[in-house]
């Protein structure tokens, strides 16, 4: 995997910077994947608020719903987007369904054209959803020749994110639908949240399914609705693998370099000693790794060995 | 809401016990009615989770054409304890691997009686 | 007679104690005479025990409280619980329950400690009395490790994982350092005995766990205390009876070598013990170590007794030790020194451990024609045995002694009796305590 450091853009949704290796690619296009009532809209918020907070320049493309009632949805989660501009309903575009064939066709690379002359150096373009102009195109075929047009305009422009509606039937969402496929196929990054049910830390969760040009965290994050962030990621796990005072301490590796000298000892009872040291090493990820750790200590220690030999 | 009693207290006292990671309540067709878990998140749980979600459908057939009140899964990072509540509920443990079951199924069984009793 | 019983369960100490002085102590019109209070493991810190029972105390009003910590505990009216308490309250005129009396150093000095029930028994004339006290159980505080020999400090390390740490319970160098095995409280009942003392019940606090194990008595919580009363009565009688699951006897074999020095015993059938006991077994070593590996009691199931003159088979755990080629036991030496050395397998199951208590209870109600009360110390190995079937085995209980006779049972972590006048310090059994009226007078007899 190429490890070219790309320019990133923040999120604004907490933790997703974390699982992205830093943030989102500038000029990318980003898929949020989920099924109704996961959060997609709160994610495309927080990422305008972001843009906002930031200074980017931003283009909010609403295929459903008004922006008074998104602006709402997002003062309910204390995502104050009328804070930051007096004119808070004219960052978010309505299109109309009838007109998204047209939209996507001429307005939108005409829109395009027009930013680029008034040199607005990077956008955070918002489609939300997409799934309105996939439905406009029935064919993968057509759906791929116009999406890729699209983007091609959209990246120019900036970052894009877009949410893509993920069917759900009798409660079992398919993320490898017919609705979904081309989208995902020409996203940089896709992002899967789910709404799982389980409750407490099970009940939302998300998943980087796809990075392009970029490592990601692999695995399920729990989401969590938050007042104030909107949207907050819980990537604690990761941050525990990172600074598991188990797995670096120096200790650790002091004790698996003796342990190693060991395997390599010409008496049988040592080499047996340090199989046993070694698998309980190997289990250091266990909660009472600690106390394996001084279990090997004292398995190890020259006086003991000294004893064993006796 | 008061903590000390009702589905989700007993729920939460299982949970409580040191090896027990995840306690819910399903309906057997795979709906979570209650639930409590640990503290810390964990992907394994959440597969295992999922993994309950998925079966308990099956199970709690399972259980019910063979006159079962308790069946235990031995899985690779868990243990899993079904355990029948009534006809439609199935209340599910989920411990550590070294869990003693014994001790386990105990408070699984006295929990599934008492969430019966509520309902 | 008042009695009032009930297990609670709640995660919190508190609100399981705040039951129990509803529940109990409320159903008792007046001060309790007597409480007999044992809470699980669970809540581990002495402090939190200690609220609890001092608590306890001030709501009742009594002082004269003894108990202890248990894995499982269960009573007559409710679904036994590993996550609890269970309580009895006495009060009668009939009944006489002494001051509890407690001594804090009963390992190292059981002679000592005894004397403090012995003299409760010594001051009492009533014409019935029967003792009954608690010991501590095995249980390991952070520096039990040191000093240890290195195989013994893997073995124990080992068996902390895959054997719920009961294996520590027989480690020969935790039994030297006066933790790991109860042997002492053999001790107890030989001393019991020589003073005259014709009944008694006794059983060991466990925490499965072996992190934690605690007495109580008054408003103090001990971890390595005996603690105690004298029930005693002019109208009452005292039935008591032990047993263990005898229903699949299989092999007999010697124990030739090494019981005398330690509790290792180093041959059986005079060949290796660690070969011969698999042998025994019919069972390979990498099945032994497999069934340990993943079933906390796979060596109880094959439970070793000791073919005693006097007490008929003894149990006793024992577990195989490759590393030291040997297999560890629980014997005391006392007792291995008056046997015969035959020793026998027994085969236990959940059905039969259900069974036995059954027949414990039974066995002991048939003798007295008005039940009132019993208690019962029932091995925590024969609760991973039974599993949630120990809620049968406490129907069956109750069904043995009489449906409305209230009665408690606690898991414990050694069983020690005094039956008309003979001792039995056994593991893996149920030892129970009955009492009630007699119609006819010459059952009142005591022989």
């Amino acid at each position: 995997m190429s490890m070219i450091n790309h320019e990133r853009i923040s999120s604004g949704i907490e933790g997703l910077d974390v699982l992205m290796n830093g943030g989102i690619i500038k000029n990318s296009i980003n898929s949020i994947v989920g099924s109704s009532g996961t959060g997609k809209t709160t994610f495309a918020l927080a990422y305008l608020y972001q843009g906002l907070l930031e200074g980017d320049h931003t283009l909010y493309l609403s295929f459903e719903e008004t922006p008074s009632k998104l602006i709402g949805e997002a003062e309910s989660l204390g995502i104050n987007i009328r804070e930051m501009t007096n004119d808070a309903e004219d960052l978010i575009h309505l299109v109309e369904s009838e007109k998204i064939v047209e939209f996507m066709t001429n307005i939108l690379p005409a829109l395009a054209q027009k930013l680029k002359h008034r040199n607005v150096k990077h956008t955070r373009i918002i489609v939300d959803p997409l799934t309105p102009i996939l439905w406009e195109f029935p064919s993968e075929k057509e759906q791929r020749k116009v999406l890729t047009k699209i983007y091609h305009h959209l990246s120019s422009l900036g970052t894009v994110l877009q949410t893509v509606e993920e069917p759900n039937a009798f409660g079992q969402t398919d993320i490898g639908a017919k609705e979904t496929r081309v989208p995902i196929y020409l996203s940089d990054s896709v992002i899967h949240i789910q709404n799982l049910g389980l409750g407490g830390k099970y009940n939302r969760t998300c998943k980087v399914i796809k990075s392009r040009k970029t490592p990601h965290h692999e695995g399920i994050y729990p989401l969590n609705f938050v007042n104030g962030p909107g949207l907050v990621i819980d990537t604690s796990s990761i941050q525990n693998v990172a600074f598991n005072p188990v797995v670096n301490d120096i200790r650790y590796q002091e004790l698996m370099k003796r342990v190693k000298e060991l395997s390599k000892d010409k008496d049988p009872k040592k080499r047996v000693i340090a199989q046993i040291a070694k698998n309980l090493l190997g289990e250091r990820e266990n909660r009472d790794s600690s106390q394996n750790m001084e279990l090997v200590k004292v398995l190890t220690d020259n006086q003991i060995l000294q004893e064993v030999r006796k | 809401m008061n903590f000390s009693q009702g589905i989700g207290s007993e729920l939460m006292d299982l949970n409580h016990l040191d090896e027990v990671e995840a306690a819910i309540l399903f309906r057997i067709d795979g709906d979570v009615v209650d639930s409590s878990f640990k503290e810390e998140y964990s992907h394994n749980l959440l597969r295992t989770i999922q993994w309950c979600k998925a079966n308990v459908d099956k199970v709690s057939l399972e259980m019910k054409s063979n006159n079962l009140n308790k069946v235990t899964y031995e899985l690779s990072e868990f243990c899993v304890i079904f355990y029948v509540v009534n006809s439609i509920l199935i209340l599910t443990t989920i411990a550590s691997k070294n869990a003693n079951l014994s001790l386990l199924s105990i408070e699984s069984k006295r929990k599934a009686l008492l969430i019966s009793n509520y309902l | 007679m008042q009695i009032a019983t009930r297990t609670t369960s709640h995660r919190s100490i508190n609100i399981t104690t705040k039951h129990i002085i509803k529940d109990v102590i409320g159903d008792i019109n007046g001060t309790p005479d007597f409480l007999l209070i044992a809470y699980t493991p669970n809540y581990r810190e002495k402090r939190q025990y200690e609220q609890a029972i001092s608590k306890i105390c001030e709501e009742s009003g009594t002082q004269n409280v003894i108990g202890g910590t248990f894995p499982a505990v269960a009573t007559s009216n409710d679904i036994p619980t590993t996550q609890g308490c269970s309580a009895m309250a006495f009060k009668s005129s009939e009944l006489k329950i002494h001051s509890s009396v407690s001594y804090s150093n009963i390992r190292i000095n059981p002679d000592k400690g005894v004397d403090k029930l012995i003299q409760l028994f010594k001051d009492d004339q009533n014409r019935f009395k029967t003792g009954f006290f608690l010991t501590p159980g095995p249980f390991f505080p952070p520096d039990a490790f040191k000093d240890m020999k290195i195989l013994d400090s893997i073995f124990a390390h080992k068996f902390r994982g895959m054997f719920n740490m009961i294996g520590k319970l027989i480690n020969r160098n935790m039994g030297k350092n006066g933790y790991g095995v109860t042997s002492f409280a053999y001790k107890m009942l030989m001393k019991l005995l020589e003073n005259n003392v014709e009944n008694a019940l006794g059983g060991a606090t466990i925490d499965l766990d072996m992190l934690s194990c605690y007495q109580f008595q008054g408003e103090n919580v001990f971890q390595n205390a005996m603690v105690g009363t004298v029930f005693s009565s002019d109208t009452l009688n005292f039935e008591h009876n032990w047993t263990f699951d005898k229903s699949q006897k299989t092999k007999s074999f010697e124990l030739s070598k090494g019981i005398k020095s330690s509790s290792y015993v180093h041959e059986i059938n005079e060949k290796p013990a660690h070969e011969e006991f698999l042998e025994l077994l019919g069972m390979s070593k990498e099945l032994y170590e497999e069934a340990f590996k993943n079933m906390a009691y796979a060596s109880l199931l094959y439970l070793s007794t000791l073919k005693s003159k006097n007490q008929g088979n003894l149990p006793f755990v024992s577990v195989c030790h490759p590393s030291l080629k040997g297999i560890i036991s629980t014997i005391p030496e006392e007792i291995l020194d008056e046997s015969e050395k035959i020793a026998e397998f027994f085969t236990q199951s959940g059905l039969g451990v259900q069974k036995s208590a059954y027949e414990c209870a039974n066995t002991a109600a048939q003798k007295i024609d008005h039940p009132i009360f019993g208690l019962f110390i029932n091995c925590s190995n024969r609760l991973l045995i039974a599993g949630d079937k120990i809620e049968e085995e406490n129907k069956m209980v109750k069904e043995a002694i009489g449906t409305d006779v209230p009665f408690m049972t606690l898991y414990s972590g050694g069983e020690f009796s005094i039956i008309k006048n003979k001792p039995i310090y056994s593991s893996v059994s149920v030892h129970g305590l009955v009492a009630g009226y007699n119609n006819s007078p010459q059952k009142n007899v005591v022989l």
